[in-house]
């Protein structure tokens, strides 16, 4: 063991300050975090941040993708090579910045590793850095785990309990859960490094790497220096490139490629249409009463050009009311300021009270009444979707009146992406298709929905990997689907949805429900107006469908269903507890933690503890992952309610799987539904 | 009809090439078209687009007009100020023009502007900028290629959102021509009246 003296790192904590510019940027190491080439370095990247990394040298790949969850808190999920042993390995990463970089202190942050997986890359680190001058940084850290094996001493931590200076053998199992007992314990370790800003798209950076990867030193590469040297080059505001000359034998690579959901370069705040201008009344002539058969035809055409749907529409004394469903603005904010012009241009003159109600699936979710002078007045005012908002009544619209509900259809063809990631046989698959999309809804609130699809092109089919679960094999046997489905019904249903009661939500659904089961399924969610919490139960009785997705069933059946509370802490995060009964039969809870835009990007991790124990559900111990929600609006700048999820779970098993039914409440509703409604006001007038 | 054709044009000939020589595209509608236009129409460059279009009437609200394209993209102005943007990205969703007004009816030449923009996380930012009304000097101009003399009016604005200078030319009481702010990244668009 070598002994080093923490001294020195002390020195390197407090610095002298000969500049409180804080010009560099962090950028992303070989793991996808605030780094410099394999070593961490202390700084958070900018709130809500996400990186994705992909780096390479000999034969060890790393693919990263991190978010800046909170301004000092960060989670990665990683996905490596490993060349020696040729293994694929998952991981999950967390950090948190204890100090911002001050005149005279420097940034501090403190990192674990691989916090639940097979601990292949497990290491804690406690780093610091400072700026030298605008240009040049210095970071310096103690770790523990792989960032101790160079240069080693005692754990300085023994000084608070003996138990720090052993590092227990990480009880790994079948990977997956958490090892807090072997946490910086045993011995540690100190690293650092210099980044030069050289010019303003190119970085230089050297380090000590305390990593000895001993998994690799002589198998896959050698390791005959700790010293590293790398150049960054900022090759576009979004994209890095970077080469590096690792532990004096090899070249490496990354690529990384960093943006924020919240900022949108290019498209700004979209390319939504110009809406219609509102008409005073005093300035246009809007239709009379005696044309009432023509005012539901020039609304409903109206808001047509709008992407909204004509539900319903009464004209009484002084108060005309219309319901909308709106199937195309990701704020109904924006589609109720859209309605509220139409009404404007096309309401009787004697009408001064707009009343507008806006639907989904037929049930009716929030009222909203503006006084007609208000829209005129407010349309242009310098702060005029404040003041709209002001003077709005917003309520919660569980019955409607003196209107009949008019049917609604929609068929949609359009290309789909399944992907399927991280089999150890190929981690990454795909099929392409075509899907053919069909929603009717006869009735008020019963609504048909089918779904079919056929692939053109992809290999998911290539997988032959046998299940060996020991548990129904309600998802483990999802390459069988893949394989089997020539011409798969992914849904075919019919759903009943209804108003139980004030802020009291339904919905009952039949059919092929998604692709692996069909059945029934019954939903009750409350969610009062304004209020940021909302409790939900469904409950379904279901059995799984034949490997091609055409009608039949197999024998394997159960009930399962579950009681949910959602809250909405502020500031985009929410949070959401499911309690119950999975598919297989297994009992338990899932806890998803999220955060938020207001453009509809969503960030989100989830984990199902249940009564199936960890050897039982086999590799990776317990259900979790994390999931984007892109929306595709963002993509292209027009506007859209279309999000494309991306779930990202180390390992499908069959512990802790729900069922995956489209259409359900809270998801539906809550868009139209206080807070969320006022959060999107901004766009009222858009 | 040939109101529709002019705007299609405007579209479709000045919209889509990537800016080889607006001002002679645009000669090349005779004078008399606009003259003939059912109606009002005005030209509008976007640099940062590299887009030109030519916009009719749509709307009115209190003296404020609002001019879209056969793509719904447009403006709403009141007097020649630009209240909004719509369909180009980073638009303006709101600025009070009444001391930009004032400042061209013998009001104060200093004053305070405030504009609102819709941030992609659909944000209202308000964003404050000190701006000084020179005095108008005549100034010869072209209006969709004609020669137009007129009142030049020049506003410098500095604040939370950079530095930028309006100018509006004014005749016979209107407003001819103005090259404006819209936004950080949009920068400035210059809107022509042929028909007013």
């Amino acid at each position: 063991m070598v002994k080093v003296r923490v001294s020195g790192l002390l020195g390197l904590l407090f610095f002298p300050a000969v500049s409180s510019a804080q010009d560099l940027v962090p950028v992303a190491n070989s793991y996808g975090q605030t780094g410099l080439i394999d070593m961490p370095a202390a700084g958070a990247m900018p709130d809500g941040d996400l990186i994705f990394s992909l780096s390479k040298f000999q034969e060890e790949e790393r693919a990263a993708l991190t978010f800046q969850i909170t301004p000092r808190l960060s989670g990665s999920f990683r996905y490596s090579f490993v060349g020696a042993g040729r293994t694929y390995d998952r991981a999950f990463s967390v950090r948190y910045e204890l100090l911002e970089e001050g005149r005279y202190l420097p940034a501090l942050a403190i990192g674990v590793n691989d916090i639940v997986g097979t601990s292949l890359y497990a290491g804690e680190y406690l780093v610091a850095s400072k700026h030298l001058s605008p240009r040049l940084k210095v970071s310096g850290g103690l770790g523990w785990g792989r960032f101790a094996g160079v240069g080693s001493f005692e754990n300085p931590l023994g000084a608070l309990a003996d138990r720090f200076l052993t590092r227990p053998a990480p009880d790994v199992g079948l990977g997956g859960t958490f090892q807090p007992q072997v946490w910086f314990h045993g011995d540690a370790a100190l690293f650092g490094g210099f980044e030069w800003q050289a010019t303003d798209r190119l970085r230089l950076v050297a380090e000590y790497s305390s990593d000895a990867y001993p998994r690799q030193d002589g198998i896959s590469f050698d390791r005959k220096s700790p010293f590293n040297f790398g150049m960054t080059y900022q090759a576009t505001p979004t994209l890095q490139l970077s080469g590096r000359y690792l532990y004096g034998s090899e070249l490496g690579l990354q690529l990384t490629y960093q943006w924020n959901p919240a900022r949108r370069p290019n498209l700004g705040s979209g390319l939504d249409p110009q809406p219609a201008a509102v008409l005073r009344r005093a300035e246009g002539a809007p239709l009379s009463l005696a044309q009432g058969q023509t005012v539901e035809d020039t609304v409903r055409a109206a808001l047509k050009t709008e992407g909204i749907g004509l539900r319903g529409l009464s004209v009484g004394a002084g108060t005309a009311t219309v319901e909308v469903q709106n199937d195309t603005y990701r704020m109904d904010a924006q589609a109720i300021g859209r309605t509220a012009r139409i009404m404007s241009r096309t309401m009787p003159a004697e009408v001064d009270r707009f009343t507008i109600v806006a639907s989904r699936n037929g049930i009716p979710l929030t009222r909203v009444t503006l006084a007609r002078g208000d829209v005129e007045r407010m349309e242009l005012a310098p702060d005029g979707e404040a003041q709209i908002r002001a003077a709005a009544e917003v309520a919660d619209a569980w019955q409607r009146d003196g209107y009949d509900l008019r049917p609604m259809g929609k068929i949609a063809l359009e290309p789909y992406v399944q992907p399927s990631y991280f089999d150890p046989d190929d981690p990454l698959r795909a099929d392409l298709g075509a899907r053919l999309q069909a929603s009717y809804e006869p009735l008020p609130g019963l609504v048909l929905r089918g779904s079919v699809q056929r692939k053109i092109i992809g290999n998911l089919d290539e997988s032959t990997r046998v299940s060996t679960s020991v548990l129904p094999r309600v998802r483990s046997d999802a390459n069988i689907y893949d394989r089997e489905g020539e011409f798969p019904i992914t849904e075919l249903t019919a759903n009943y949805y209804f108003r139980a009661g004030p802020d009291l939500f339904g919905r009952v659904s039949a059919g092929y429900l998604e692709r692996m089961f069909g059945g029934v399924q019954g939903e009750l969610l409350w969610k009062p107006q304004g209020k940021r919490y909302a409790l939900g139960a469904t409950v379904a009785h279901v059995r799984q469908r034949d490997f091609d997705q055409m009608f039949g069933f197999q024998d394997y059946s159960v009930t399962t269903g579950h009681l949910s509370a959602y809250y909405d802490f502020g500031n985009g995060y929410h949070g959401q507890l499911d309690i119950g009964r999975y598919l297989a039969g297994d009992k338990g809870a899932t806890l998803t933690l999220a955060r938020e835009f207001e453009n509809g990007w969503r960030v989100s991790a989830f984990a199902t503890l249940t009564d199936v124990p960890f050897e039982d559900f086999g590799e990776g111990s317990f259900d979790k992952g994390i999931r984007l929600d892109i929306p595709l609006e963002w993509a292209r700048g027009t506007p859209s309610r279309r999000t494309a999820p991306v779930t990202l779970r180390p390992i499908q098993r069959d512990g802790g799987a729900k069922l995956d039914v489209s259409g359900q409440l809270y998801d539906e509703i809550r868009s139209a539904r206080d807070p969320d409604l006022t959060d999107g006001w901004g766009r009222f007038w858009r | 009809m040939r109101t529709a054709t002019l705007i299609l044009a405007g579209t479709v000939l000045l919209g889509c090439a990537p800016r080889p020589d607006m001002a002679s595209q645009r000669a090349a509608i005779d004078a008399a078209d606009w003259a003939a236009a059912e109606l009002p129409l005005v030209v509008m460059d976007i640099p940062a687009r590299e887009t030109s279009a030519v916009l009719g009437l749509v709307g009115t609200n209190a003296g404020a007009r609002s001019w879209g394209s056969a793509d719904r993209r447009g403006i709403t102005e009141t007097g020649g100020v630009i209240l909004r943007s719509a369909g180009f990205g980073h638009d303006l969703m709101a600025t009070d023009p009444a001391p930009v007004r004032a400042a061209m009816n013998g009001g104060a030449k200093r004053y305070t502007r405030e504009f609102r923009h819709l941030t992609a996380d659909n944000q209202i930012v308000p964003s404050r900028a000190q701006c000084q009304m020179a005095s108008p000097v005549t100034d010869s101009t072209t209006v969709v290629g004609q020669a137009r003399v007129a009142q030049k009016w020049q506003e410098t604005c500095s604040g939370d959102a950079g530095s930028f200078t309006n100018t509006y030319w004014r005749a016979g009481g209107t407003t001819i021509k103005t090259e404006q702010w819209l936004s950080q990244q949009l920068g400035s668009v210059t809107v022509e009246y042929p028909t007013d």
